[in-house]
């Protein structure tokens, strides 16, 4: 099993999840990039 | 509220006094703080919807089309068996979901072990389709190997999820495992319908890829 991971990160998936939620869909790859800000292990969890 | 106000034809006998009283009681002990109240509490609710999964069984295995309930109509039966119509507070109603889903989250990994024990080896798929969620946790829902498979990988997410955040785990369970609507989660939980939506579609994305990439990773992150 994993450990539940670092709260901040949690934290940070969950408000970028919520924030794309919100974008159109062909919107959200560039959103996506944006607010990865180059974290591809970052933007793998959230996709 | 009640999709469900048909009459059923095949009513049990009354075999104890209605539990009404007491349960509400319990809710109110819990609400509370009441350290014992929620295990009295899950054992009541537990009894109720064994008692009314097991007359849908049967029904159904007589071929009585029409009895088939759904896991939401089961719990809002049995909530209406076990507190009646009276009005009580969000915040005790709160503990009688939750046992409800424990309750059915035991009857479902009871189910699934069972089968698994009998049914070992043969190809297994750990996919679950979640926008069937309210429709999945039906007492007979683990009847094949790949569904009691996918009932236990399910419920070692879930567990993952409460590891990792009680509170999205607690909006998910209800919305998945006993189908409260958005409006009746909200409620229980005490925050917005907004939160709700928001809550349950990061916790479908994120049960679907722990289903999906099973077993879960292991190693060093950072």
């Amino acid at each position: 099993m994993t450990a539940p991971m670092d709260a901040n990160r949690w934290a940070r998936i969950r408000a970028i999840f919520a924030a794309a939620s919100d974008r159109p869909l062909v919107d959200r790859p560039a959103f996506l990039d944006q607010a990865c800000e180059g974290d591809a292990d970052l933007r793998r969890e959230v996709e | 509220m009640s999709a469900h106000p048909g009459q059923p034809e095949h009513q049990p006998p009354q075999r104890e006094p209605p539990a009404g009283a007491d349960v509400t009681r319990l809710l109110a002990d819990a609400a509370a703080g009441d350290p014992s109240a929620p295990h009295r509490l899950l054992t009541s609710v537990y009894e109720q919807l064994r008692a009314a999964a097991q007359l849908q069984m049967h029904a159904e295995r007589l071929g009585v089309a029409g009895h088939t309930l759904s896991a939401t109509a089961l719990v809002h039966e049995a909530y209406l068996k076990l507190v009646g119509p009276r009005e009580i507070p969000w915040a005790n109603r709160a503990h009688f979901y939750a046992a409800a889903v424990e309750a059915m989250r035991r009857r479902l990994v009871d189910h699934a072990r069972a089968k698994h024990r009998q049914k070992r080896g043969g190809p297994t798929q750990h996919r679950v389709d979640l926008d069937q969620a309210p429709a999945l946790p039906r007492p007979d829902a683990a009847d094949n190997a790949a569904d009691a498979e996918r009932v236990l990988a399910l419920d070692d997410a879930f567990r993952r999820l409460e590891d990792q955040d009680p509170r999205l785990a607690a909006v998910a369970k209800f919305r998945f495992y006993i189908g409260l609507s958005v409006q009746e989660s909200a409620l229980a939980l005490g925050v917005s319908e907004c939160t709700i939506k928001t809550d349950w579609a990061f916790a479908k994305a994120w049960l679907s890829r722990e289903l999906g990439q099973t077993p879960p990773q292991t190693g060093a992150t950072p």
